[in-house]
């Protein structure tokens, strides 16, 4: 194309010159003139390639980038690895390169992602066999519509996506990292009359601020389809009221937290970072997952071509669990992980602030998971979940058989047995 | 005898433009008949997974739903409909009331042009979406808040062509005005404004089609209706059929607006000579 521009331009200007036959006092302006177009369209030409070139460079950064993050999380994993094996007194042979198995997963910048960042930075996934690539969403919507074109096969999200993904895109649950209530929030202004009720007029749920005739035709921003709806939806029902009792509207969270400050609405549902920011403000947390009783973990969702390579599946489950069990037991640590994860991807983040959510977020110990997933405790959370969703009528019963029968905890159990044999002090 | 020749030239005329109109009415069905039968077959055959796109029967079948049922997104479907065309309307009437007489004015009154020519190419490269955190401090979340974004993707087409149009008045006719004693404003009402007209259209046209392709952005802006809520919503659920419908309906709203307008235009420039 850009050679096909040149040619163009230089031909015009070439036929210009010989058609004409200027008088002689006149060829010197001429010749000016032409040196200067000619000039011009050089500088054009110029100036178009450079376009084109940082274009094309622009559009090709992106893989190189997580190319070469790829590459330097390989190679510091290598290291690492034979450091292990050195350790274990096992002789490495150097001159046979490891081939790695090629695997994107899929996370977002929050806490029950973290464990895979962790891993990656620290080379685990290398230990395993596994060169991955890991695709940051911001929220849960366009992290399933990446599953649906094959992105990633492996991926960990909030309650709210993961419903949609097992109802909606056919995903299979292979269990949870983290607990996933600590920061969602319902909350109002100061002066709002539910703030000046107070807590306890509603019995059984003491951490609930005002009374249910306070909340009825409030306007609540929320982002529909988040945890925090259904949050609100818990909220609710604590309430026994019903979501057409208030005026839910629909919007972005950053916007939210924008319009709310702005003076808009009686209420925002709010998690992450804007709860601090929220609290910071003076906003009074009218209610919370805690104070409502909704209790839901984070979900680790795979693609049926993540299921259909087993072993590689198993050895994501294996560090990613490995990665989980290492946040839990090292917070400090972690909360600047989390930092640097969320600076890295644009969040909104204070040191102060990760250090207090990461130290405040529940996590399970081996014990505490092995004992949910061999009981019930685990798919009664997602039926619990569900149930709010079919209440409002986001999802029907038939959905709930989906949700269910999409759930598989054995890879998450081989990975508790694995992380106990080899890691476990 | 010259009567009954002219006569026939006429029905003869009105015949081929009867018959032309029938042919691009058929063309137009072809076209749209051969769209959805290829869509038809991508979704059938599984060209691209079903959790991508579906068939327009779904898409169908999802809207007649949606008239008595307000799952999963909580309203019903001439809600959305009536939602979205009061936030589009609003927006586009507001481009239209200031738009026009902008440009117009600033075509024809070199002062105003100076004056305002500045600070709109400062604004006309400000992408609408980019106007929403001012929107929400400043308007809040309401009505207003979508119509101005709304108002400020349709305004620009509306005040370019309008501007374009009287600049392009031909000097002829402003000098016979001028010659017959006509005042510069009454030149400007009586030959600046009719000679506008089709260009006037042109932008309002544009515009049009303008309102209808920011409305899922406005509705992002806050809504708890609307079609570009419902389509929102679909993306948050995976519900891909959700999605669809959503845009068929935009698609089909736009189809309506655009053939009334062909009817406002030809009415109201019925002077003008087409080919």
């Amino acid at each position: 194309m850009c050679r096909r521009g040149k040619r163009r331009l230089a031909g015009g200007w070439h036929g210009f010159g010989k058609a004409c036959a200027l008088p002689k006092s006149n060829k010197r302006k001429a010749a000016q003139k032409d040196g200067v177009q000619k000039m011009k369209k050089k500088l054009l030409a110029l100036f178009m390639a450079l376009v084109m070139v940082s274009g094309v460079m622009a559009g090709c950064g992106s893989p190189k980038e997580a190319e070469g993050e790829a590459a330097s999380a390989q190679t510091e994993g290598e290291g690492q690895t034979e450091n292990k094996q050195a350790e274990d007194g096992q002789e490495a042979d150097e001159d046979e390169p490891k081939e790695l198995t090629k695997v994107t997963l899929s996370a977002q910048p929050a806490l029950h992602s973290l464990g895979i960042y962790v891993a990656l930075d620290k080379g685990w996934f290398e230990e395993e066999g596994l060169d991955v690539d890991v695709l940051t969403y911001i929220a849960g919507a366009p992290q399933l519509e990446a599953v649906a074109s094959d992105s990633w096969s492996v991926g960990v999200m909030g309650i709210a996506a993961g419903v949609t993904g097992l109802v909606s895109y056919d995903l299979t649950c292979l269990g949870f990292s983290f607990w996933d209530y600590s920061s969602q929030k319902l909350y109002v202004r100061p002066d709002s009359e539910i703030a000046l009720a107070g807590q306890g007029q509603v019995e059984g749920y003491e951490g609930i601020y005002g009374t249910p005739e306070l909340y009825k035709g409030k306007t609540i921003l929320c982002t529909k389809g988040s945890l925090g709806h259904l949050q609100l939806l818990a909220t609710l029902d604590a309430l026994g009221l019903k979501e057409d009792d208030v005026n839910i509207v629909h919007m972005e969270i950053a916007a939210a937290y924008q319009a709310f400050l702005a003076g808009e609405g009686d209420a925002v549902c709010l998690w992450s970072t804007f709860s601090a920011d929220g609290e910071g403000e003076g906003l009074i947390p009218a209610s919370s997952c805690e104070a409502a009783k909704l209790f839901v973990p984070s979900v680790i969702l795979a693609s049926d071509k993540a299921l259909a390579d087993e072993e590689t599946t198993q050895k994501i489950m294996n560090v990613i669990f490995r990665g989980t069990m290492w946040v839990n037991e090292n917070r400090e640590e972690a909360a600047q992980y989390y930092y640097d994860l969320c600076i890295d991807e644009g969040v909104t983040c204070t040191e102060e602030y990760a250090l207090s959510y990461v130290q405040e977020s529940d996590a399970p110990t081996v014990e505490e998971y092995k004992a949910m997933f061999e009981g019930d405790e685990f798919s009664a959370n997602l039926e619990m979940a569900m149930k709010y969703y079919i209440a409002c009528g986001t999802y029907s019963e038939a959905d709930m058989d989906k949700v269910m029968n999409g759930f598989d905890g054995t890879m998450l159990m081989n990975a508790i047995e694995f992380y106990e044999e080899n890691y476990a002090e | 005898m010259e009567q009954m020749i002219r006569e026939s030239k006429k029905r003869e005329a009105l015949g081929r433009m009867k018959k032309e109109s029938i042919r691009n009415l058929c063309l137009g069905i072809v076209g749209i008949a051969g769209l959805l039968l290829l869509w038809d077959m991508v979704a059938r055959f599984g060209i691209i997974p079903k959790n991508l796109i579906v068939s327009p029967w779904e898409v169908v079948k999802t809207l007649a739903i949606k008239m008595s049922d307000t799952k999963p997104e909580g309203s019903l479907l001439l809600a959305h409909i009536t939602s979205s065309l009061i936030v589009a309307l609003s927006g586009y009437a507001l481009a239209l009331l200031i738009g026009i007489p902008l440009g117009l004015l600033m075509g024809w009154y070199k002062a105003i042009d100076r004056l305002i020519g500045p600070v709109f190419e400062v604004l006309r490269p400000v992408p609408p979406i980019a106007w929403i955190p001012f929107t929400i401090i400043f308007l809040g979340i309401g009505l207003e808040a979508k119509a101005v974004i709304i108002f400020l993707s349709a305004f620009i087409p509306c005040l370019i062509n309008s501007y374009s149009g009287i600049k392009l008045t031909n000097q002829v006719y402003v000098n016979v005005a001028a010659t017959c004693g006509a005042s510069r404003w009454e030149t400007f009402c009586r030959v600046g404004i009719p000679s506008a007209m089709p260009m006037v259209f042109a932008g309002m046209r544009i515009s049009l089609g303008n309102a209808w392709s920011t409305l899922v952005a406005a509705e992002m802006l806050a809504a708890n209706k609307g079609l570009g809520y419902m389509i929102l919503m679909g993306r948050t659920y995976g519900r891909v059929d959700l999605i669809m419908s959503g845009m068929v309906m935009i698609g089909i709203l736009g189809i309506i607006f655009n053939a009334v307008f062909d009817r406002v235009e030809r009415f109201v420039l019925r002077w003008r000579v087409t080919r």
